[in-house]
């Protein structure tokens, strides 16, 4: 609070923009249903098994679940301090310089576009499964994740998003249908035997871990949108820390407890077998003989859209991305334009929906596996991204508070120094672990170029946006000196008044 | 000195002129009037807009209702608040008080409709003409490269900062939006950090994603 401008304690205008405001609840449940639980349990876990072989994905969900706790308390401390702190770039472009910067924006519109794609192969494959099955329909999977694409692109242009209490209606809905599934399968363990196997901590240090962990982290992402609606809650310094909080606690139990229970039913030994011949109806196949058809139905309908209230949350931000960059003017300039009538970052929509396009009918007409190459491949693929960025925006955490002595009062050293340094450590080992066994992770030989393509491609994007960053520092500096600034690159930057100024209610802090 | 109306002329761009239609997003249009509102305390120099705050430096009463209830609002708090923050409060309420006062001098006339079980007032111009003088004048004087008044570039201004001036400008050549944004750059200083800060208002937006 050492930054608030003076005011009186019963300001009306304080009085007046509090109200409307999200409390902790909301913020967890909008996080939550772009982390998506149903669609990480049924299909990320069982996926995870299938392709990488390795057992302890559960145990893994846990460790994620810490180390992201811990990144937490540096980012939220710092997101009070910056203005655009929605975006892992602009922690980095103020706490690593302008250079890292752009370079980490690259990556991140690289890794979000990968997540939100890569999820139209996971939508196609079971609507179009579900539909086989049930109705008797026979689509192509592209079929299905077209018609999920025409709906995104026409919502994200029109800026319909999903009722709060619809999304909180579903989430609850599939976070009560995924306990009773795993309760269910606890209930009939195979051999009789509920064993923690997949639990031991042991994992952790198993060959193979890094694949694991990645593909945990991949099931974490969105919990860092926490962040954008500091400025929409009641009490920014406590509410934001605690939504982040909540969700990573609800989250990480859900995931463990239910890959948990998916590996005692199946049994240890067999869950990587049994994932293999039954894909992401792995959850189902298990409960349906001892729960009716209704239940599995009802669990297949919350998948699907679980599956799509993911897509439009990705598609959202991978389209605010491309927004706030064209706004900074890193971007073309056209990219920053609004939608007069519907305030929806029209260009950035229409450019991810293009892309999208662009992705589904390549892999149709190619014919591959949309849940492998698709679906796995390409939001796990994200999901490194997404890690590359929070190890960068933890060493920048602990660099922005011992560059700016102005920042550092009222911070406590475990929040601004210890904790990011550790999660940064965390990070960085999970990222070379990951690097180390990316062949095992894409489920391909330890000679497919593949395992080196993939990974790399964050690293050309990092080199095309540190480059660009330099052209851009010689040719228009003005530009230069904004980046990492959003939307409020436009005005000038004063540091005291900046935090404040960086939202609807700014003074309200 | 009769009062800047830069509201009712801003009201004027963002609206269709004969059917009174919205151009704009209710909070866009509510942001880009509560500048106006802003711009023409500013420009009767009742306040100061610099530093990224709104500071009050003339208590003297503006003759029009509206202003008066504004420079009340401003008086009323005891400290200096961000321009972000007077944005977002006037934007709340900027939209019907333009609305009432142009309706009062006979400038709109309301119009109910029922559409979709929902009530919708429309504020329909009373004179297309009057109507359509704000995006004619700003739209040829920009076109023709001619010099704008202080109180023009701030529409102007208002218009990019709400993105209307591709509506504005429409098939104008790259040189016109070019003008433009010269003529916004040099502002009256009075009045630039409350066009930027408009921008960003609009632009936060957009990004937040609620």
């Amino acid at each position: 609070m050492t930054n608030s401008p003076p005011r009186s304690p019963l300001s009306n205008v304080t009085l007046a923009l509090q109200r409307g405001r999200l409390g902790m609840w909301p913020v967890v449940a909008i996080v939550m249903a772009a982390a998506a639980p149903l669609t990480v349990v049924a299909g990320g876990a069982t996926t995870g098994w299938a392709v990488t072989g390795v057992v302890g994905i559960p145990v893994a969900y846990l460790a994620v679940a810490a180390i992201l706790g811990v990144f937490s308390v540096g980012y939220v401390a710092m997101s009070r301090k910056i203005v655009n702190a929605g975006a892992f770039y602009s922690y980095i472009a103020r706490g690593l310089g302008r250079v890292p910067g752009v370079a980490a924006s690259f990556v991140a519109l690289l890794a979000y576009n990968a997540m939100q794609v890569g999820l139209y192969g996971g939508f196609g494959a079971v609507l179009a499964g579900f539909l086989a099955d049930r109705a008797g329909v026979d689509v192509a999977w592209w079929m299905c994740a077209f018609a999920a694409w025409a709906v995104i692109a026409v919502m994200g242009v029109l800026r319909v998003d999903l009722n709060g209490s619809v999304l909180a209606v579903l989430l609850v809905t599939e976070i009560g249908i995924a306990a009773v599934f795993a309760v269910v399968e606890l209930a009939h363990p195979a051999n009789n035997e509920v064993t923690f196997t997949t639990l031991a901590p042991s994992h952790l240090f198993a060959a193979g871990i890094g694949a694991a962990l990645v593909t945990a982290i991949t099931g974490f992402v969105g919990f860092e949108a926490t962040a954008v609606y500091s400025e929409e809650t009641k009490d920014p310094q406590r509410t934001v820390p605690r939504a982040t909080y909540t969700a990573l606690i609800i989250i990480g139990l859900l995931y463990a407890l239910c890959s948990w229970a998916m590996s005692v039913a199946a049994g240890p030994d067999n869950v990587v077998e049994a994932a293999r011949t039954n894909g992401t109806e792995l959850m189902f196949t298990l409960v349906q003989p001892h729960l009716g058809q209704t239940w599995v139905d009802a669990g297949h309908l919350l998948f699907v859209t679980s599956l799509f209230a993911a897509l439009l949350a990705f598609h959202n931000t991978a389209a605010r991305y491309a927004f706030a960059l064209g706004r900074e003017r890193v971007l073309p300039q056209w990219l920053g334009i609004t939608s007069r009538r519907n305030r929806s970052p029209k260009w950035g929509s229409l450019t991810q929906t293009l892309l999208a396009a662009v992705v589904i009918a390549g892999y149709a007409i190619a014919g591959l596996d949309p849940i492998v190459y698709l679906f796995f491949w390409i939001t796990v693929l994200g999901g490194l991204g997404v890690l590359i960025l929070m190890a960068a925006t933890s060493l920048a955490v602990v660099a922005f508070f011992v560059h700016d002595a102005a920042n550092r009062a009222g911070v406590s050293v475990w929040r601004r120094a210890v904790a990011p340094t550790l999660a940064a450590l965390g990070l960085l080992a999970i990222l070379a672990a990951t690097l180390n066994q990316f062949a095992t992770l894409l489920g391909v030989d330890a000679t497919s170029p593949w395992r080196w393509v993939l990974p790399s491609s964050f690293a050309v994007a990092a080199v095309l946006g540190a480059g660009w960053a330099l052209i851009l520092k010689v040719s228009n500096p003005e530009v230069y000196d904004r980046i990492g600034r959003g939307a409020n690159s436009v005005t000038p930057d004063v540091p005291q008044a900046a935090p404040q100024a960086a939202g609807a209610g700014g003074g309200v802090r | 000195m009769t009062w800047p109306m830069l509201a009712d002329d801003f009201f004027r761009l963002c609206h269709h002129d004969s059917s009174g239609r919205p151009l704009l997003h209710p909070r866009v249009a509510g942001i880009g009037l509560a500048a106006a509102l802003l711009g023409e305390l500013a420009f009767t120099a009742r306040i100061a807009v610099e530093h990224g705050c709104v500071r009050v430096t003339d208590r003297t009463s503006p003759s029009d209702a509206v202003a008066h209830k504004v420079l009340d609002h401003l008086l009323g708090e005891a400290g200096v608040l961000p321009i972000r923050t007077w944005l977002a409060f006037l934007g709340c309420s900027a939209y019907e008080d333009v609305a009432q006062r142009m309706t009062r001098a006979r400038h709109l006339r309301p119009e109910e409709s029922r559409r979709l079980l929902r009530r919708t007032v429309t504020y329909v111009p009373t004179d297309i003409n009057v109507a359509a003088w704000p995006a004619a004048r700003l739209s040829t004087r920009l076109r023709h490269h001619e010099p704008l008044t202080d109180e023009d570039v701030f529409l102007a201004g208002l218009t990019r900062a709400t993105d209307l001036h591709l509506r504005l400008l429409d098939g104008a050549p790259r040189a016109a939006f070019e003008f433009l944004t010269l003529q916004v750059e040099a502002a009256w200083r009075g009045t630039q950090e409350l066009l930027h800060h408009t921008q960003a208002a609009v632009g936060d937006g957009v990004l937040s994603a609620h």
